[in-house]
């Protein structure tokens, strides 16, 4: 009850406070503001501005961080497409991937192999190319040679495409997997 | 001086107030047409890119292209080399670049030139596969003068893998000039080497006019 009477005076309060304050500003001519009404839109139009340009900025520079991964997925993907067909991943009597050809390339062995897989492709573009199982049990990363160790590391810039495969393990066993192209931001890109 | 001590007119006011709104104008406003000026280059420059990574596109697109599906298409007189053509695509119709459009290739990237308005645009793009900026026979008169092969399937090169590699690498350092208004052609070519492992070839994408 005190409550909202309390409320209900401090509204009509409010309301009167208000009503003078309009009234006397819109019966005042002394003019305070008149001259300088120029100035203050003039200062709005300039921070308007500012904002303006602070806001297209920002925007170019998040653009700039992205363009690697907006210009460079087109190339993952494309090198994916080309990889899955690649006759040094398939076996000799299918047009499967091999999982003994993967052993060969991802093994300690296969550098001589691994030289001649990525001959085909310029030094320009850095990536790594990860096939998997789809159930997971089987993994394989096939990596250059001649790549620094600290190109690779996992906190660098990079995209990744990725394309399915049907891989061979053995004559009388074929699993879905997935074949994946990570690309990695070097000097040139 | 007394009177204008005493003058309470405020001109002076209102003549520093003008005046500093003009002096603020033409600054907003030049700020303005830079700016407006400003994204007429960065236009430009995303033109010249887009022409680039475009060009880059066909020629990795080349590269990719089965080997499986040409030799059949070879073998059946069906196969047809790709081309490209600046000024056949929208990117180059739609741009203000017309014929002043320098095109570079090497055996690492494209590069465009295009001065506008007395300012140089560029734009660099790597191609994903390996790349030589000349012609087929070009290429095997180089291999023949240093091998004493073509290079062919019938006449593989018979030397070290990695001293070929290394040659080929040393050609595509060339650079070869191009003509927007012209057909380029992007031909995928095959480099047969036979060295003590065993036979094995270079995959590389010829480009020229």
């Amino acid at each position: 009850m005190f409550i909202s009477l309390f409320f209900s005076s401090l509204l009509e309060a409010v309301k009167k406070f208000v009503k003078t304050v309009c009234t006397s500003m819109f019966r005042d001519e002394r003019g305070v503001l008149e001259p300088h009404a120029d100035l203050l839109s003039v200062a709005l139009a300039v921070i308007g501005f500012m904002v303006l340009a602070a806001l297209m900025s920002q925007t170019y520079l998040g653009y700039e961080d992205r363009s690697f991964a907006l210009e460079n997925y087109e190339s993952a993907s494309l090198l994916a497409k080309n990889l899955a067909e690649a006759p040094a991943l398939k076996a000799e009597t299918s047009s499967l991937l091999s999982a003994a050809a993967l052993d060969e390339l991802s093994g300690p062995e296969g550098i001589r192999e691994r030289e001649r897989f990525f001959a085909a492709f310029s030094g320009n573009y850095l990536f790594l190319v990860e096939i998997r199982t789809g159930d997971g049990q089987w993994h394989w990363r096939i990596e250059p040679d001649n790549a620094e160790p600290e190109s690779l590391m996992e906190g660098l810039e990079k995209v990744a495409a990725s394309v399915p495969v049907v891989i061979e393990l053995n004559p009388a066993e074929s699993v879905p997997g997935i074949l994946t192209v990570v690309l990695y931001k070097t000097a040139w890109k | 001086m007394k009177d204008f001590a005493r003058d309470d007119s405020a001109w002076a006011d209102f003549l520093i107030s003008k005046a500093a709104l003009i002096l603020a104008s033409i600054i907003l406003f030049a700020a303005l047409f830079h700016l407006v000026a400003g994204f007429e280059d960065l236009e430009a420059q995303e033109q010249l890119d887009s022409l680039a990574r475009d060009f880059k596109n066909a020629v990795d697109e080349t590269g990719a292209r089965n080997f499986q599906e040409e030799s059949q298409q070879e073998f059946q007189g069906e196969f047809q080399e790709s081309s490209y053509c600046f000024e056949e695509k929208e990117l180059f119709r739609d741009s203000p670049f017309g014929g002043d459009l320098k095109i570079r290739v090497s055996g690492e990237y494209v590069y465009l030139e295009i001065e506008a308005d007395g300012k140089s645009f560029s734009a660099v793009r790597p191609f994903a596969f390996r790349v030589l900026p000349f012609n087929e026979s070009v290429l095997q008169e180089n291999l023949r003068i240093r091998f004493g092969a073509e290079g062919s399937r019938e006449s593989p090169i018979i030397a070290d893998y990695r001293e070929v590699e290394a040659f080929l690498q040393v050609l595509g350092t060339k650079e070869a000039v191009l003509n927007p208004g012209k057909n380029i052609s992007l031909n995928k070519e095959l480099i047969y080497v036979k060295d003590q492992e065993g036979a094995s070839a270079f995959v590389y994408i010829l480009i020229f006019q």
